[in-house]
């Protein structure tokens, strides 16, 4: 009797877990396909020196990247990357963290308001560059004479040293929405039994902040951390849309290098290997992001 | 049941959740880019059976931004004679950024217009891309110069040409006949009234810096005046034995686009082409240097804009005019594979290049056309059509190495901002070198 049970248990273990299977069945095989064997393709074609359409190339080794890692061009690129990726994240979790703390106290018309600061994201790409490109050269610099501030008197997309900047703000001005919805529910996720007790014992607001809520917001400022410095070190569409890399090659990200030397210049297989470089870095300041913040979960 | 629905409606919803992240992989891969393009239908596997009542479908990509009505109304016309061929008009921005990922994944459209100064072009004709049109029926119909020119060495046609271009000086006629302003002959003359322009306060030149191939084409258009054509400029470049640097007038061309920012618009590194053009139609400036290209976009944008063009003046008032080919049509090699499609495509291209034809796309695109016997009736350039017959214009077909005229659009803007011309010069004379030792 007793044996009969547990063999029973186990077929319906081994049956549920053969479902589970199935499951990621789907995620398994795209998963394969489109990253995994495309991925293989990939690293194969950046040892060669395949132009992107001839049919005929041969293997080079590892000329491509010694080519890619002593240009100058890839340098800048990669130094544009990584300063706009810290003010990136540090403006998004900055950012949209303050609006979701605000609206989170917001109880009258709740719905309008956060609707309000979503708007932003399900507007599409080019839509938002034919807008801001309007905006920078007619409205912003109009805006810098009537407040007789010298350096907003002038489009900031036409001048190299403010180019970036432009593109950050309307990067901003997108990208803030989902995290701020993501910071959002975090806040809502915050016991408010938890913030009482503290509030009781004699925490001060800034005390409140830090040692209730940030633990439970840790999660989310993980994911949004990691998905802003992906975004930061992808950056493609904004540049794109707005700059084309312009003016004078200062906005040109590593993306819209790779998306040059691909399309444009005849330069395949060296465009793959800079993008494998750039996976690279992607993945290990990913990796090392997630393992710092991590530790500092609730519970662990 | 329920449960099964239930993780049937999971796993559906998880593999699009999947497929929707694809997007942001950043994999150049040959095989998944091509054929993703949004708005892309590919006619490429249709097959047409040989049977005469049947229709047979190709796929046309329009490259050329302006033209893309043009089209439309051609392939109207087309079909009240030729029912049986559907044509899948693909106009596309960016389209030589497409035609790029498509040929990458062996995807290339049936059909499709380039320019045959265009590296690109000339790569793919080169990798055996397009088709030798140079036996059709259809080519004697062109201008013989031009297919000559075209031609490769072995003889073969890869691309008919169809519209010239030329690039010139727009001027503001009501403005400057208000102002008692007579067109400009030289580069004195025009800097004269570009200072009593300033004078006024006003803006001289619409310049649209922000897009960097209008500002290499302005270079090309001050340079070429005096130069002309430059095929024996690439030659002795190729060879080693002379370079960007060392042909005095392309620094003093370098020179005058920056004499001309003193007369722009302060921002113009923020103004794009069509902003530009929308604010010149509108009266916001005097003078616009661009290409007869642009002509219909400003009519376009201000139906009553009384404009006109004139070659751009050089210091001593004796330009030479150069002419290039516009965009000409290509056919996709492995149409020859389906004699019905093939078929399909010259009896199109056939039309286009008829009579009938090309003067419908000239009066549409007013510019003047390759085909023999078709008149340009556009009055806003009349003075510059006027020049060309008494001083005669060279064609200049001279292609640059693949990937070169990419490196120049994406430094020239700096000469603009540091106003470093022998660092450019010397740059682009190095960047030169490096493009041609690439391509061999």
């Amino acid at each position: 009797m007793q044996e009969g049970k547990s063999v029973r248990n186990h077929r319906k273990i081994r049956k549920s877990s053969k479902v589970m299977f199935l499951f990621t069945l789907p995620t398994v095989v795209l998963y394969t396909t489109f990253f995994i064997i495309t991925m293989m393709v990939g690293v194969y074609y950046s040892f060669t020196n395949w132009n992107g359409i001839s049919k005929k190339y041969k293997m080079v080794g590892l000329k491509n990247y010694i080519t890619v890692l002593s240009d100058k061009r890839f340098g800048k690129a990669m130094g544009f990357n990584i300063i706009y990726t810290i003010l990136l994240v540090a403006f998004v979790v900055l950012i949209s963290l303050l609006i979701a703390m605000a609206l989170n106290k917001v109880t009258r018309l709740s719905t309008l308001f956060r609707s309000v600061f979503f708007i932003p994201a399900v507007i599409s790409m080019v839509t938002v560059g034919l807008i801001w490109n309007e905006l920078f050269y007619r409205a912003v610099p109009f805006l810098g004479q009537l407040l007789g501030i010298g350096w907003l008197q002038t489009s900031l997309l036409g001048n190299p040293k403010t180019a970036m900047f432009a593109i950050l703000i309307v990067n901003l001005w997108q990208g803030c929405a989902i995290p701020t919805v993501l910071f959002l529910a975090g806040l809502q996720s915050v016991p408010s039994d938890l913030l009482e007790s503290a509030m009781i014992d004699g925490a001060n607001s800034w005390q409140r902040f830090r040692s209730v809520t940030i633990p439970y917001l840790i999660p989310v400022l993980n994911m949004v951390v990691i998905t802003q410095v992906k975004s930061g070190l992808t950056v493609f569409d904004y540049i794109k849309v707005m700059t084309n890399g312009g003016p004078g090659q200062s906005t040109e990200a590593i993306g819209l290098l790779i998306f040059r030397h691909a399309i444009n210049e005849g330069k395949f297989s060296r465009s793959v290997a800079e993008s494998m470089i750039l996976f690279l870095i992607v993945g290990i300041v990913s990796a090392v992001t997630l393992r710092f913040t991590s530790k500092k979960q609730v519970g662990e | 049941m329920k449960k099964k629905i239930l993780s049937l409606i999971v796993a559906v919803s998880m593999v699009f959740g999947v497929t929707g992240c694809g997007g942001s992989s950043q994999t150049m891969d040959k095989k998944d880019t091509g054929d993703t393009q949004p708005g892309v239908t590919t006619g490429a596997d249709s097959t047409a059976e040989p049977d005469a009542g049947k229709t047979v479908e190709f796929e046309f990509v329009e490259v050329k931004r302006e033209a893309g009505d043009t089209y439309t109304k051609l392939i109207e016309k087309f079909n009240e004679t030729h029912p049986n061929i559907k044509i899948t008009l693909n106009v596309i921005p960016d389209a030589q950024e497409v035609l790029m990922t498509r040929a990458s994944a062996d995807n290339l459209p049936d059909m499709f217009n380039h320019w045959p100064t265009d590296a690109q072009y000339v790569q793919f004709a080169k990798e055996g891309l397009l088709l030798d049109q140079s036996g059709e029926a259809y080519v004697s119909n062109i201008a013989q110069n031009y297919t000559d020119a075209l031609k490769d060495t072995d003889g073969h046609l890869y691309i008919v040409p169809y519209n010239m271009n030329y690039m010139g000086l727009y001027y503001n006629v009501d403005k400057f006949t208000e102002a008692g302003f007579k067109a400009p002959t030289t580069w004195s003359e025009l800097m004269d009234i570009a200072e009593q322009i300033k004078a006024k306060g006003e803006t001289a030149f619409i310049l649209s810096n922000k897009d960097a191939w209008t500002v290499s084409q302005l270079w090309s258009n001050i340079e070429g005046k005096d130069l002309g054509g430059h095929s024996e400029i690439y030659a002795k470049m190729n060879k080693g034995e002379t370079s960007f640097a060392q042909i005095p007038e392309y620094k003093s061309a370098l020179e005058k686009m920056i004499q001309l920012l003193n007369y722009a618009e302060a921002d113009s590194l923020a103004l794009g082409y069509d902003q530009a053009i929308n604010d010149f139609a509108n009266g916001n400036g005097w003078m616009f240097i661009q290409g007869n290209w642009a002509l219909p976009s400003m009519k376009a944008a201000n139906a009553d804009f009384n404009v006109a063009m004139i070659p751009m003046p050089n210091d001593k008032g004796n330009m030479i005019q150069t002419t290039g080919a516009d965009s000409g049509f290509c056919i996709n090699a492995k149409a020859a594979d389906d004699p019905d499609k093939l078929a399909a495509i010259e009896e199109f291209i056939g039309f286009l290049v008829s009579a009938e034809g090309a003067q419908m796309y000239t009066d549409m695109d007013q510019s003047p056309s390759c085909v023999t016997g078709v008149t340009l009736n556009v009055p806003e350039l009349d003075g510059m059509n006027k020049y060309i017959e008494e001083n005669g214009a060279v064609l200049d077909v001279a292609v640059l190495p693949t990937g070169f005229e990419d490196t120049k659009r994406g430094k020239i803007q700096n000469v603009l901002i540091d106003k470093d011309i022998d660092a450019f010069l010397a740059e682009m004379s190095d960047d030169y070198k490096q493009a041609v030792s690439e391509e061999q």
